[in-house]
């Protein structure tokens, strides 16, 4: 499992170099962010946003090569970065003084008043609109909770590092796609396991969120009394903090009121039904937990199928060669790229290795007994050449050019022959297609013989 | 209006209204599953 993740990861289109550039430019930006004092979630953002092109670019190889396998990772590298999400804001609950206020506050013109009005704030003092990236942690009367040494306690928005998504309709579309993405993986590969489990759990989580979102979207109408609790911001430079500043009486919507602990969170629905009162865990807490029983299967289900997971080049010009073997093949195959009008193999040399087009066009051309080249054939994506100096004549019976700038996949002499010997259907279309070639080039040499 | 266990329980059948959606969904979808690996054992 671990040799086939490591090829399928690998950078394949990018070169190390670019690798390289990319990483370091990662590393300016976020350096540079953190002089600068910019908030978490900038600093994030900066790290992750060279990397998006590349790992588009690389994404797009895979893809062409592994086709749904490629998604599958795909559905797997999201979901492991949702979960530590869902991981960060439970360590910033349970670690980092957190304060469950999500979407965090806003450093706007209501928020910078109270400040004004509580003398943290000068009047001159524009509102920054950006999110509070520190919060001070309000206690039961809504104002600022101390701790023994009489001291605020301050820590951040227990949100995730990107608080600002932190809301309902991200939520409901993110899990809905999660939960379809699931299904759709199972129809692909049925037979993992590991995937039925994940499907069954993201529909049960997907329940909770068309419940909640369900509430969140229609049931709008502020019937219900209560208390909010209302902030107070200071900024320095982009660090905006937001002070407890007392609770204020307002009409909530039912999601508002206690609805967002949904059907399982404390005192939900189910709680609600069978009379309990703070039994089951609060919402952070069970989506972490809803969040992890997916993405744990999911990623057991994604590194199951790496064992069989296999190059679709090899498996459209090898078609008759099973599933294990496809993917022990896949192991061995190079890629190998040719500038336009460079050549591929020479006629009369000794044959050492077996081709597979992926990209561009290549020429074969053979030399008649007078000397003169002539092309014979083009050979497009998908299609092979080599096999007749590996499997008859020892040497290569005609020369391929590249045509236009050519991408192909090459196994070595050795793998292709133990190939040969393990498959022999593989063996028998190979021999076909062989014949059919030699006679064209028979066909060829009569009338040159003839002559 | 107080947010009273009432108010929770008149929930009941919009729970049970999104679970049997989902549930139908993942029903076709596992029989279309398994159907398909009967087929090709």
């Amino acid at each position: 499992v671990i040799g086939a993740l490591e090829r399928f990861l690998a950078f394949r289109r990018v070169p190390v170099k670019i690798v390289l550039v990319t990483a370091l430019l990662s590393y300016v930006l976020q350096i540079g962010a953190i002089l600068q004092g910019q908030p978490l979630y900038v600093i994030a953002v900066y790290t992750l946003l060279p990397w998006i092109p590349l790992l588009l670019f690389e994404g797009l190889w895979k893809f062409e090569h592994y086709s749904l396998f490629a998604i599958f990772a795909l559905v797997t590298f999201l979901q492991v970065g949702h979960l530590g999400e869902h991981f960060f804001q439970v360590t910033q609950l349970t670690a980092m003084n957190g304060t469950f206020a999500c979407p965090p506050p806003i450093d706007d013109a209501a928020n910078a008043q109270r400040a004004v009005t509580a003398g943290m704030r000068t009047v001159g003092e524009p509102p920054t609109f950006v999110s509070a990236s520190t919060v001070v942690k309000p206690g039961i009367t809504g104002q600022a909770m101390v701790n023994a040494q009489g001291d605020v306690i301050r820590g951040m928005p227990a949100c995730g590092v990107f608080g600002q998504l932190d809301f309902e309709t991200v939520h409901l579309v993110w899990d809905s796609l999660v939960w379809i993405g699931a299904l759709f993986l199972v129809t692909r590969f049925p037979r993992n396991a590991w995937l039925w489990v994940a499907a069954i759990v993201a529909s049960t989580h997907e329940v909770e969120h068309l419940f909640l979102g369900w509430i969140f979207f229609m049931e709008h109408d502020p019937v219900f009394t209560g208390n909010a609790q209302v902030w107070a911001t200071t900024a320095v430079g982009q660090i905006v903090t937001a002070h407890p500043a007392g609770l204020e009486p307002r009409m909530f919507t039912f999601y508002e009121a206690g609805g967002l602990q949904g059907i399982m969170g404390m005192n939900g629905l189910l709680e609600r039904i069978i009379g309990t009162d703070g039994l089951f865990p609060f919402r952070p807490y069970l989506h972490f937990v809803y969040n992890s029983l997916v993405v744990v299967p999911t990623c057991i289900a994604f590194l199951i199928q790496t064992r069989t997971a296999y190059d679709q080049y090899l498996a459209k010009a090898l078609p008759t060669l099973t599933e294990e073997q496809l993917s022990r093949t896949t192991q061995k195959l190079q890629e190998i790229q040719f500038a336009a009008g460079a050549v591929i193999v020479r006629q009369d040399e000794v044959a050492d290795r077996f081709y597979i087009v992926t990209k561009g066009q290549a020429e074969v051309r053979w030399r008649s007994p007078d000397g003169e080249e002539r092309p014979i054939a083009r050979l497009d994506e998908g299609q092979y050449f080599g096999e007749i100096g590996l499997l008859r004549e020892g040497r290569r019976t005609a020369s391929v050019y590249a045509a236009t700038a050519v991408t192909a996949l090459t196994l070595d002499r050795v793998t292709f022959e133990a190939l040969m010997e393990a498959s022999g259907s593989t063996r028998g279309q190979l021999d076909l297609v062989i014949a059919a070639r030699l006679g064209g080039l028979d066909a060829r040499e009569a009338p040159a013989s003839a002559d | 209006v107080e947010l009273t266990r009432e108010v929770w329980l008149a929930h009941i059948p919009l729970a049970v209204a999104l679970a049997a959606f989902v549930a139908v969904v993942d029903a076709v979808v596992f029989a279309y599953v398994i159907r398909g690996l009967r087929r090709r054992p």
